[in-house]
């Protein structure tokens, strides 16, 4: 689609809070989904449905070796928020806040007055010709439906009172940003050998292995392998293999293991040298 | 094993047959957000879009129908994801950041006040403290604060003020003071909510992401949920084994023929037997675990096999945070990026600090793998990888609670068998059970 033009996107904003690698910007969850196949897991309360498990709303959060990937890849930038946040409340550059913030309220406020708007009127329509269809229509005031249909829904400045906005991007600049080196963590080559190959990944515990990996966007398409990542050396005990490979054959995906071979000297792709192999279940 | 070609893959490949358990299982990892499209009806046109249009495919075939309705899935969860928090007059509650006023005091891990409450939130949220500087506040804990925010429930402002002119202004409410007064601080975003709550492990007035995860995840499943208190005396038995009859109490004062075990020998004295219970009992020789009604002094529990919440189902009596009841679940919450299954001495802490003595009431030999599920004494254990959350439950089971031998020693009940097949039956019925297992 349009979205994977040539155009470099500008970096992602990774804030790193309390060991965690979270997105807020409902931008830069679109961007990362869109240009760098990764979706990360949604972790917050949904203010619309807050009553619920099944439905979860902004932050993302990405597991460190995605982060990692992404910084390595040049797509995001990772930041030490609640140092970013200390130096930005105390420092008196906060106009630009204040005018979002502002803006905002009256957007939103606009918003809801022209739905509550809507609304009402939809709400007295309905009413009207339900009372239509009832027996006495002639006697009907409609001045009074209109009335009831509006009345507890009536739009006025009292309503719309504060915002919560859900990232503090107006306020935090460049300059007050602490940016942390790539995330240091366990080199993870299998996780960056899929994501620079266009693999989308998703946490695979709920399958029995470490990544449950798509071809594409996983809103649309069946994950095709369940993958573990191995070390180059490393003994493979041979149950592992039997029991990824029965998990991931009743959920009708392959087993896929992968793991990196140690650099040659000389050019190597940023990628590394993975090596993965995938493996099915012969039903003998 | 007779029906492993039941699960032959053969039949479960992907155009085999309509794939309805892993369809099951995906549709947990997608959300489908359709169900909050219809509010934003008249915001911008989104109408009943569905982030999911109907079955997902196998791979990309490059047709304009498959980009567009990826597309319009990705823009229907965008469209959700960008909401943004209001609040309205009526039901605004602003919170303030304070992190260092209650330091100090027995409720220093609270960092925001409330300027007045309102919702039914309250009843197990927060808790009122009254200061040195005499003002009775709510006082959140940065779980409460921080998930208040997130359901668009409060508006957590930083202050700019010190503490007892806000206070001031709120009590008299000042003319002007309110939300567009940007003079006395600033609305925090959820991201500087996020950054402000959460720490790591230990941090004062901060709490870590996984507990956070644990208490939200439990306070959208409807839960009443508080911290457990601190103090570690090991909590009462919720009952006490039976005190014995005045028969039983007489039999056990009749000396028990049971020979203490030799040390040569044959384990079995050779002899006449004329029941089970007797053979057992010299085959009894390692001693088995016994759960204790009232520790005497518990071993201390660590960090994060130690409980952390305690756990309340909705529904039934009206909740009260000042005198709780007994709660149902306790609740201990490790992640799995820094622990590992608990040793049997992290256990052993765990329970006997903060867990009551609660065996199972059912009787009767027909109840005796749901005593032993239950177990003496219950733990919970969120498990949080990512964001995810699980749970385990960890029971205090004794296998030597349940001693079968008076089973086969019970006395035959005729016709019901068939006569004379009681004994073999039962054994034979003992050994086919093992076979099984095996």
């Amino acid at each position: 689609m349009s979205s994977s033009s040539s155009l470099p996107a500008p970096a992602v904003r990774i804030s790193l809070i309390a060991g965690r690698y979270l997105v807020f910007d409902p931008e830069g969850v679109a961007a990362l989904r869109r240009d760098s196949n990764t979706c990360g897991t949604l972790v917050g309360t949904m203010p619309q449905q807050p009553t619920q498990n099944i439905f979860l709303g902004l932050p993302i959060e990405l597991r460190p070796e995605e982060a990692q990937a992404l910084v390595q890849r040049g797509r995001a930038h990772v930041v030490d928020d609640a140092a970013a946040h200390q130096v930005a409340m105390h420092n008196h550059s906060r106009k630009a806040y204040i005018e979002t913030l502002r803006k905002t309220k009256q957007t939103a406020h606009k918003v809801v007055t022209e739905r509550n708007a809507q609304r009402s009127a939809e709400h007295a329509d309905k009413i009207a010709q339900g009372q239509r269809k009832a027996k006495n229509v002639e006697s009907v005031p409609l001045d009074n439906v209109s009335l009831d249909g509006a009345s507890p829904k009536t739009p006025s400045d009292a309503q719309l009172f504060a915002v919560t906005p859900t990232t503090t991007k107006e306020l935090l600049n460049a300059k007050t940003d602490v940016v942390c080196g790539s995330p240091n963590v366990p080199e993870a080559p299998l996780a960056r050998h899929l994501q620079y190959n266009g693999y989308y990944m998703t946490p695979g515990l709920r399958f029995g292995a470490r990544y449950s990996v798509y071809p594409g966007d996983p809103l649309r398409f069946h994950a095709h392998y369940m993958a573990n990542q191995y070390a180059w050396e490393e003994e493979i005990p041979i149950l592992d293999v039997v029991e990824g490979g029965r998990l991931a054959t009743a959920v009708k995906k392959a087993f896929l293991i992968g793991g990196e071979e140690a650099c040659q000297p000389g050019p190597s792709s940023d990628e590394g040298n993975v090596r993965t192999y995938s493996i099915e279940w012969a039903g003998m | 094993m007779a029906f492993d070609d039941d699960d032959s893959p053969f039949s479960t490949r992907p155009d085999a047959q309509p794939a309805t358990a892993e369809e099951a299982l995906e549709d947990e990892d997608v959300p489908d957000f359709k169900h909050f499209a219809a509010m934003f009806a008249s915001k911008k046109g989104v109408s009943s879009k569905a982030i999911r249009k109907g079955e997902k495919d196998f791979e990309s075939h490059g047709t304009r129908a498959q980009d567009s309705a990826l597309e319009a899935s990705r823009s229907a969860m965008e469209e959700v994801l960008s909401y943004a928090r209001v609040h309205r007059r009526d039901t605004w509650v602003r919170g303030w950041f304070f992190p260092e006023r209650l330091a100090g005091s027995v409720e220093e891990q609270r960092v925001v006040a409330v300027e007045h409450e309102k919702g039914s939130w309250v009843r197990d949220i927060g808790k009122v403290h009254k200061d040195a500087g005499d003002f009775a506040r709510l006082w959140l804990l940065p779980e409460e604060a921080l998930y208040l925010v997130e359901r668009g429930t409060l508006d957590l402002w930083w202050p700019d003020q010190p503490f007892e002119e806000i206070m001031t202004k709120t009590i008299e409410k000042a003319e002007g003071y309110g939300p567009d007064d940007y003079d006395v601080g600033l609305p925090l975003s959820l991201e500087a909510a996020y950054a402000m709550l959460l720490g790591e492990e230990g941090d004062r007035g901060k709490v870590s992401m996984a507990k956070f995860q644990v208490y939200s995840h439990l306070k959208r499943g409807g839960f009443h949920i508080l911290r457990a208190p601190t103090d570690l005396s090991p909590p009462e038995p919720l009952r006490t084994p039976a005190a014995p009859t005045l028969w039983q109490w007489l039999v056990s004062l009749l000396p028990t023929r049971t020979p203490e075990p030799a040390g040569w020998g044959p384990l079995v004295r050779p002899g006449l037997y004329r029941a089970y219970k007797p053979i057992y009992q010299q085959l009894n020789i390692i001693p088995r675990h016994k759960p204790v009604v009232r520790p005497t002094s518990p071993p201390e529990p660590h960090d994060p096999f130690k409980v952390f919440f305690h756990v309340w189902k909705s529904g039934g009596a009206p909740f009260s945070k000042k005198t709780p009841p007994l709660p149902d679940f306790r609740i201990a919450v490790s992640d799995t990026s820094s622990s590992f299954v608990p040793t049997l001495e992290e256990l052993d802490a765990l329970w006997l600090s903060s867990a009551p003595y609660d065996p199972s009431t059912l009787e009767g030999p027909g109840r005796m793998y749901q005593r032993l599920r239950q177990g003496h004494r219950n733990i919970l254990v969120a498990v949080v990888d990512r964001g995810l959350v699980n749970f385990i439950r960890f029971g205090e089971g004794a296998f030597g609670e349940e001693p079968l031998v008076t089973r086969f020693d019970a006395p035959m009940r005729g016709g019901r068998k068939g006569g004379g097949g009681g004994r073999g039956g039962r054994g034979g019925r003992g050994r086919g059970r093992g076979r099984g297992r095996r």
